[in-house]
């Protein structure tokens, strides 16, 4: 089956793939936070961390074109959103642009953060950064149970495909209708027998990965240049009048 | 000294109300390894979920002379791997590695201890070279034999196998059945694979429909070719 990995980069080598989950998670939600208060007086400073991103995904070797493909899917929600924003902020409209802006940096940093830490680590991280298990236990079979369902749509479409010959619009129409069901139902079934042979391996429900994060000077040298950065960049802000 | 695995009185109905199984007895010593054979839809299956306590059938069943109840099946679990037959249903985790190592970590073992018998496994079913890749893209056999990996590397002390040669190309078949013959625990594996329940099995019991109808040395059952071809498991 075909599909891309949210965490297709969690691989590759690179600076920003070795550093502890629980920092960057910390980090990159510190920068979501500091890129949505910026006020919409001093929007320059956006530039700032912009560069900021473009320098991170040297770091982890992640080609930006690639980022860039996977932001596409929430333009639409953020252009929506602008949109709205119009109506609220009816005399400025450049408002607007500005909460486009942010709103996609901040998507780009998530992307960022997701795609350069492998999936099981980054929710082991949110674990330890006491999130409650629940939460991290939903995250974990939705990105499970996603590839169940489109590897089950596309066996089912290809099963299809193999025995159809011609027809009409409104017959594609209808088998398609068919399909959706059986699909349905049938990744059901099979995230049920999933979820069995996750407990007849001495699955309990506690998420337990091998590694145990140990948080190294290099680490600690992250997560504190990335706060001077942020200082940085709060300081020139209000200096630059 | 009581059976490693005693079943009494199996019955099992699926929740549409079809009846899989029907009053199935059958013990299991230490060190047996037994061959479950019987046409499609005989059950074979559905007995094999309730040998870890995944379906739960009317009646007990006794792993070394201890009930599958919620307390003990954690146990029972350290103790009875499963093989599914189909193993889109086995590996679920994003890498090889990662699902070989489920069982293992989720055992609490130490990380060395889990690399060592995670790398073990997977050469065992020649399959190490696919350490990395994502299982989603690899080919029917190969998952078979990366499923089998998966409970290897539990080391548990009975290996549950359902249609375990079914899919794989001679020569991994037959090193199937070498890694099973010299795998000294006991073992149950339903098939249809009769060459291999010669070689391997020492008992045989055929399933029909969900009723026992024979249970006993193999030699004896694979050669009664009338009962064979009444069940439809040879030639006529
Ligand atoms: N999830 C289910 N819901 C309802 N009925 C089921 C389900 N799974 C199996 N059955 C039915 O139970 C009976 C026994 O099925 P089982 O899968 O145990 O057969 P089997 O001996 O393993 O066959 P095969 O050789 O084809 O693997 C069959 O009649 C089957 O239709
Ligand atoms: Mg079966």
């Amino acid at each position: 089956m075909k599909h891309h990995f949210a965490d297709e980069y969690s691989q590759v080598d690179g600076i920003l793939q070795k550093i502890d989950p629980r920092i960057k998670i910390i980090s990159a939600l510190l920068f979501v936070f500091l890129v949505n208060i910026t006020p919409f007086t001093k929007a320059f400073s956006l530039i700032y961390y912009t560069f900021i991103l473009v320098l991170c995904s040297l770091l982890a070797n992640v080609p930006l074109l690639r980022i860039f493909q996977k932001s596409l899917v929430s333009l639409p929600f953020i252009i929506f959103f602008a949109l709205f924003s119009l109506f609220y902020h009816h005399r400025q409209p450049w408002f607007s642009g500005v909460i486009v802006i942010k709103a996609y940096l901040s998507i780009l940093a998530m992307i960022l953060l997701i795609s350069t830490t492998s999936f099981s680590h980054f929710l082991k991280a949110l674990q330890k950064l006491k999130i409650p298990v629940i939460l991290v236990m939903i995250l974990s079979f939705m990105y499970r149970y996603l590839f169940v369902i489109t590897d089950e749509l596309m066996n089912v479409k290809t099963a299809k495909d193999a025995r159809t010959v011609g027809g009409s619009a409104w017959f594609h129409t209808k088998v398609l209708a068919n399909i959706i069901g059986v699909v349905f139902i049938s990744s059901y079934e099979r995230s049920e027998r999933i979820y069995k042979a996750m407990l007849s391996r001495g699955f309990d429900g506690t998420i337990r990965t091998l590694d145990d994060f140990k948080c190294k000077n290099r680490d600690y040298l992250f997560g504190f240049t990335a706060l001077s950065i942020f200082i940085i960049i709060k300081i020139m802000e209000y200096s630059l009048q | 000294m009581s059976p490693l695995i005693e079943i009494k009185d199996l019955s099992y109905a699926y929740p549409d109300g079809n009846l899989a199984l029907e009053n199935v007895s059958l013990e299991v010593e230490e060190g047996d390894c037994i061959g479950l054979i019987g046409p499609n839809g005989a059950g074979k299956s559905t007995l094999l979920l309730h040998m870890n306590g995944i379906l739960h059938g009317n009646n007990q069943i006794l792993i070394e002379g201890m009930e599958i109840t919620p307390e003990t099946i954690c146990q029972v679990r350290e103790k009875v791997a499963l093989v599914f037959q189909d193993p889109e249903h086995q590996l679920f985790m994003p890498s090889v590695y990662e699902d070989v190592a489920f069982g293992p970590v989720n055992m609490g073992w130490s990380k060395d201890k889990v690399n060592w018998q995670v790398d073990l496994a997977l050469q065992e079913v020649d399959m190490l070279s696919a350490k990395h890749r994502s299982s989603h893209h690899l080919s029917f056999g190969e998952k078979k034999r990366i499923s089998l990996a998966t409970v290897l590397s539990m080391k548990p002390k009975i290996l549950v196998l359902d249609e375990p040669s079914s899919n794989l190309d001679p020569k991994h078949r037959w090193e199937l059945i070498d890694l099973l013959k010299n795998l000294n625990i006991t073992k149950l594996i339903a098939t249809h694979d009769l060459e291999l329940v010669s070689i391997l099995c020492n008992k045989v019991a055929i399933l029909n429909r969900g009723l026992l109808k024979a249970f006993g040395p193999a030699s004896e059952i694979l050669s009664n070719k009338d009962l064979l071809v009444s069940y439809d498991l040879a030639k006529p």
